[in-house]
């Protein structure tokens, strides 16, 4: 008898198409944990595919739920380790030794825990396609939890124990050159690719996918992530973040939305309107090309991996890094600050910029402004056309950023995002720095209060200056429901006053540092026992 | 938790409990010992006194009566000082509820103070609004009474409590005759006009709907399934497939019945969660049945642990209602400033905006001037309010108004410039640069009062000589000040016959100083009067009397001809002005004068920004302006909702300011420029000053 473990719809899918593919003539049961709401949730629907011989859940909620409780009295590892074991033990509604071949996905839970400590031999799928030879993402949710770092020190997860025969992975999804002992490709993509008609519908069935969506010419696609979920930001954040991508890359498309199997609190129909379609939260991204009887216009994703499997399935493909995660609250800015260099740019030169190129790029691809976007912090290369993000002023210091800009060393233009009013042009005595300077205001009007953000233009050259002065653009977000409107200082006294009042508030910034420098030299030398 | 830990909790409640009540006993014992009983002393010592207060009570026989309600609360409820309120209504993620609805079948909703709630914290409020449009005085008294007989009679005939709504206004007609389907439509009328959805549950109700659900809504309620659905309508919820109100079905969730009834009518095998506000009825009755809970502590219930009580009966209501809906109800969390604003500072600006707009109709005040700071958020608001009024901002300052009527009010500046720095070790070079006038050095020097000479007590009367004896050069040198201002005002006031300036308080010496320009020396045709939150001045106590009696200057919340012993409580040693102009406070530096630029422009001369408090303002601004939005928005419909009464603006303010410890903790780094006017570069602290200054 062949047993499968599974934990997320990505580890659900593996075991289904491990058993279709690799153990069609086997008896097989497949373990759900509950851990997993979703696999509670479908657990008939599963049962009944027939897929398996049987489907048993296992309640590791609980046990998951007393390793939480553990860790906030400060229980020792091992005891956390040893505890969650024999509960395990008491839950387990099979006997592990009726099974021949144990397939493990994943096995940084608790009973995967149980597996390594009892050196169970075991076959484990990669976390999720590629995953095996890029795991920074993975490292970095795993670091947030003290007691599954130390415990992956000691038992050794993702297969890198002696109870792990193999891992099962996707071999041409690593990165380039990537090779493990225990590796045996495993591809989902490619597999799919080669089931039969009639094998692809059970399996489409398995996931609650009944009927072929009709990819009209205009269809897009977004897929999202559970960002509420891991807690990484609020729901109504992440409704925002999509909604702003519908609003900046897919305009006047049909929106479709595939959730992440655990996003299931978000709400799309409620914000794309009941014309958008919302596939199945519980389907796993990789049968997207079997879903929709067409190709998709535009696929858009934040940072996900299922991505990279999409392949020809749509005609432009949009996926950012997780910084998308914090510069989706600029996003305003990074439009208008693409609008303005395609206004104002002349020469072929690469545009550089500290910020996020590849919001940068993709932005600037709407318009079809074919120039090339390149990532650099370092000051010398802001010499032609250059985006400059407020980061700059984590590894440089006020001076050295005025003393560049004063230097003359930039031919070109910059532009400063200032997402964080940090106003880095300005050290608060290089007044003539304004005189170079053009403010572009982005006024975001909506139901509720109208805001205003500001980006600032540099440049030695006086006609980009004057040119800049005559730009001017609207453009209404409809699921965001606001209008920005973008514009330069205008002739009228008000917006002057508005300039003066960013060079206010520059200087009180700049004073506040001072104010903060003056108490930490005070502070110090109280410490060591000196008083002014 | 172990049985010990669990003894020691039980005992530690049972001591609190027990040292309330002993403290509770009477009126001389609960004020002797909260507002003398010194909290710094220890245990032992507190009992001591205690002991001593309820031993001299018997003997001086001042017993008196058991303290009511709201002067028990006066003294034993108080604001969140430690962390913000709203972090505290920690409710389960909507993310989490979707997770929990996506293995279950049918979500129960509870309608009233669950998914609908109403700006006030005791429902029973609403029927004073409905005792207004009964033109009944009584109304809500009677109202109950009527609800108890229905409820009673009822229980008689069918064995059960539940009445519907006509059977209430049956009963009604044994205490007043009123025409029953009117005054019933009254009823409904104003549960519609005023009830709201809770910004939680519309979330979490969403998070039901789009997981496909089967929705009801369940309510233990003598409205009609009709008037409760209409309800939901307002409230944008739609997609309930059946509202279950107890009248009609003759059952209750608290006697299990409509829970018996619905695990009938919806299938026994199916899973149920419900979520309600009630500890009995949506808890231990729906847990009894089978039925998940989730138990949604109500908003009122955890709010009102820190709100003000000693406050009319209607407006408190729709006070405390108001703020424990928007911090407790679980949605966002917010941080202390923005919490500061709205629950406190918020009220005080709206009751006075409503008070100002008043005045100026009643007096025919053709412009409305705020002076600076403390007028900026109430422009801010009052504009808002009322947009077609003719209001202006105008520059001012205690500093100013000393230099600019040196003509007038001599010892205004031999005060504020040179007397009240004398504790802060000032030079003669330091003073002289602050009041801009090193021309007097000579005259200084003449009577070996140097540059480096250090201000002291002996030697003040030494100066004030030698200014005395050449005033006249003082005079001219602020003329050109003076004729700056001179033009600024006019420029202001314009062809206004009259203007009413406003000010927080507490000598109005901002207005003095005005009037008697604008009337007097300037004579700009313009009749003046003032208007302060309230009235009080340590140093002189009757300071405006003839001004008050004259019906010149007006207070808002007390003043020696209003609330006077709200004044008498206000205690200046305790800092309560300070504390209550911090809620006013405007993200500027302090204005210090008027002059000329070189293009004969006027221009205004400023104090070093105090910046490290103008994050913290501009919080507090949010907060206001949101609470002003909040209140305006429920009672659009009852402008007699606006009217806020100076005391219960004080009842509001008193809870916070007479609580040191709240800005001690909330405001310690707050930026306190002792020296306005003083051209120091140096700021206090309010923490520091809370320690040097508050009187215990």
């Amino acid at each position: 008898m062949i047993l499968y473990y599974a934990l997320t719809t990505y580890h659900i899918q593996c075991c289904v198409l491990h058993r279709l593919t690799r153990k069609k003539n086997e008896t097989a049961v497949l373990l759900l944990s509950d851990i997993h709401k979703n696999s509670v949730a479908f657990l008939e629907r599963y049962k009944n595919s027939g897929i398996f011989d049987d489907v048993l859940l296992l309640e590791e909620s609980e046990v998951n739920a007393n390793i939480k409780q553990r860790e906030q009295k400060h229980r020792s590892k091992q005891s956390i380790l040893k505890s969650a074991c024999s509960e395990i033990k008491k839950v387990l509604p099979i006997n592990l030794n009726s099974a021949d071949e144990l397939y493990l996905c994943p096995d940084h839970f608790p009973f995967g825990w149980y597996v390594i400590k009892n050196k169970i031999k075991y076959h484990c799928f990669e976390e999720g396609c590629g995953v095996l030879s890029d795991n920074k993402f993975l490292m970095s949710n795993m670091s947030r939890n003290k007691t599954q770092t130390a415990l992956m020190n000691t038992l050794g997860y993702f297969g890198e124990n002696d109870s792990c025969v193999e891992i099962l992975a996707d071999t041409q999804a690593q990165v380039e050159g990537f090779e493990h002992p225990k590796m045996v490709d495993f591809s989902v993509k490619r597999i799919l690719e080669e089931l039969d008609v009639k094998t692809l519908e059970r399996v489409l069935s398995f996931f609650g996918v009944t009927e072929i969506v009709k990819a009209e010419k205009n269809t897009s696609l977004i897929l999202t992530q559970h960002m509420a979920n891991l807690g990484i930001m609020p729901l109504c954040d992440q409704h925002r973040l999509y909604k702003l991508f519908a609003d900046y890359f897919l305009e006047n498309t049909h929106i479709a939305v595939k959730p992440h199997p655990d996003d299931i609190a978000g709400r799309y129909k409620d914000i794309f309107g009941d014309d958008c379609t919302v596939l199945p939260f519980a389907m796993p991204s990789e049968l997207l090309p079997y879903v929709f009887d067409g190709r998709v216009k535009t696929a858009i994703a934040a940072y996900s991996t299922a991505v990279k499997n999409l392949g020809n399935f749509c005609d432009r493909m949009i996926c950012f890094d997780n910084r998308i995660m914090e510069d989706f609250r600029h996003i305003h800015r990074y439009f208008a600050a693409v609008q303005l260099v395609e206004y104002l740019k002349q020469s072929d030169d690469d545009i550089v910029t500290n910020g996020n190129e590849l919001l940068i790029a993709e932005l600037a691809k709407n318009d079809n402004f074919n120039a090339a976007f390149k990532f650099s912090d370092e000051m010398s290369d802001f010499n032609g056309c250059a985006v400059i993000s407020d980061k700059l002023i984590e590894d440089n210091t006020i001076e050295d950023i005025t003393a560049f800009i004063s230097s003359g060393q930039n031919k070109g233009f910059i532009v400063f995002l200032n997402e964080k009013q940090m106003h880095i042009y300005f050290n608060g005595k290089n007044k003539e720095v304004f005189s170079k300077i053009r403010p572009i205001f982005i006024e975001i009007a909506g139901k509720e209060k109208k805001v205003q953000e500001v980006i600032y233009l540099y440049s030695e050259d006086k006609k980009t200056l004057e040119k800049a002065e005559n730009f001017s653009l609207t453009k209404e977000l409809k699921y965001t429901g606001v209008t920005i409107d973008l514009h330069s200082i205008s002739k009228s006294e008000g917006e002057k006053i508005k300039m003066l009042e960013g060079v206010l508030e520059a200087t009180e910034k700049r004073l506040n540092g001072y104010i903060a420098n003056k108490k930490a030299v005070d502070a110090e030398l109280e410490s060591r026992g000196i008083k002014l | 938790m172990s049985t010990i830990e669990n003894t020691k909790r039980k005992l530690k409640r049972k001591i609190k409990k027990l040292k309330l009540k002993s403290v509770m006993k009477n009126r001389f014992v609960l004020e002797g010992f909260y507002k003398y009983g010194d909290t710094d002393k220890s245990r032992f010592r507190r009992m001591l006194y205690l002991t001593s207060l309820h031993f001299s009570s018997k003997l001086g026989s001042v017993s008196g009566t058991k303290p009511k309600v709201y002067e028990r609360k006066k003294y034993t409820i108080k604001p969140c000082v430690t962390a913000p309120e709203s972090s505290f209504a920690k409710r389960p993620s909507p993310t989490l509820m979707a997770k929990k609805f996506l293995v279950n079948d049918i979500i129960s909703f509870d309608v009233f103070d669950t998914l609908i709630l109403r700006p006030f914290d005791n429902p029973k409020s609403l029927f004073f609004l409905l005792g207004e449009k009964n033109k009944c005085p009584g109304f809500k008294r009677y109202r109950e009474l009527a609800e108890k007989l229905a409820r009673q009679d009822a229980f008689e005939k069918s064995g059960t409590y539940e009445v519907t709504l006509r059977d209430i206004y049956e009963k009604l007609s044994r205490f007043v005759l009123l025409d029953i389907d009117k005054a019933m439509q009254y009823e409904i009328e104003t549960e519609l006009d005023l009830c709201f959805a809770n910004p939680y549950m519309k979330e979490i109700f969403l998070q039901a709907k789009n997981l496909g659900k089967t929705i009801i809504a369940v309510s233990d309620m003598y409205l009609s399934k009709d008037v409760i659905k209409k309800m939901l309508d307002k409230c944008g919820y739609e997609g309930f497939d059946d509202i279950i109100v107890s009248n009609e079905y003759n059952a209750s969730k608290r006697s299990l019945l409509l829970y018996e009834y619905i695990k009938e009518r919806y299938g026994v095998t199916k899973k149920y969660i419900h979520i309600g506000d009630n500890i009995v009825s949506d808890n231990r009755s729906a847990r009894k049945c089978d039925i998940e809970p989730i138990w949604y502590k109500g908003v009122n219930p955890r709010g009102n642990a820190h709100r003000a009580f000693d406050m009319t009966s209607l407006i408190g209501s729709a006070y405390r209602g108001i703020v424990n809906a928007k911090l407790q109800n679980g949605d966002k969390q917010y941080s202390q400033y923005y919490e500061f604003g709205y629950t406190y500072a918020g009220f005080l600006v709206l009751g006075y905006c409503k008070f100002i707009n008043d005045y100026c109709k009643n007096h025919g005040i053709e412009k409305i001037l705020f002076l600076s700071r403390d007028g900026y958020i109430l422009k801010s608001v009052y504009d808002e309010l009322y947009p077609n009024d003719d209001t202006e901002y105008v520059y001012w300052s205690r500093s100013a108004a000393t230099k600019l009527t040196v003509n007038r009010f001599k010892n205004e500046l031999l005060l504020r410039y040179i007397k009240y720095k004398i504790p802060r070790n000032m030079t003669i070079e330091k003073i002289l640069k602050a009041m801009d006038l090193q021309e007097m050095q000579p005259f200084l020097d003449e009577a070996e009062l140097t540059k480096d000479t250090l201000l002291t007590k002996e030697n003040y009367e030494d100066i004030v000589k030698v200014f005395t004896a050449h005033w006249n050069i003082i005079t001219e040198h602020y003329r050109r000040n003076n004729d700056a201002a001179k033009a600024y005002y006019k420029s202001v006031i314009g062809s206004s016959k009259s203007a009413v300036i406003v000010d927080i308080g507490w000598a109005a010496s901002g207005f003095s100083a005005l009037r008697y320009l604008i009337e007097d020396e300037w004579k700009l045709n313009c009749k003046v009067r003032g208007l302060v939150a309230g009235s009080t001045y340590l140093h002189d106590m009757d300071i405006i009397e003839p001004q008050m009696t004259n019906d010149i200057i007006t207070s808002y919340m007390f003043s020696q001809r209003i609330n006077r012993e709200i004044r008498r409580d206000h205690d200046v040693k305790r800092m309560y002005g300070a504390f209550t102009e911090i809620m006013l406070s405007a993200p500027a530096p302090s204005f210090i004068g008027f002059d000329f630029d070189n293009d004969g422009r006027v221009k205004y001369e400023f104090d070093y920004p105090e910046v490290e408090g103008y994050e913290m303002i501009k919080e507090i601004q949010n907060g206001i302006h949101d609470f002003v939005d909040d209140y305006t928005t429920h009672f659009a419909k009852y402008p007699c909702m606006m009217n806020i009464c100076g005391s219960d603006a004080y009842a509001v303010c008193r809870q916070v300011i007479s609580c040191p410890e709240y800005f001690s903790n909330l405001f310690y780094d707050y930026p306190v420029n002792r020296a306005v006017g003083s051209a120091s570069f140096e700021t206090g602290s309010l923490g520091k000053l809370i320690e040097n200054e508050f009187v215990k």
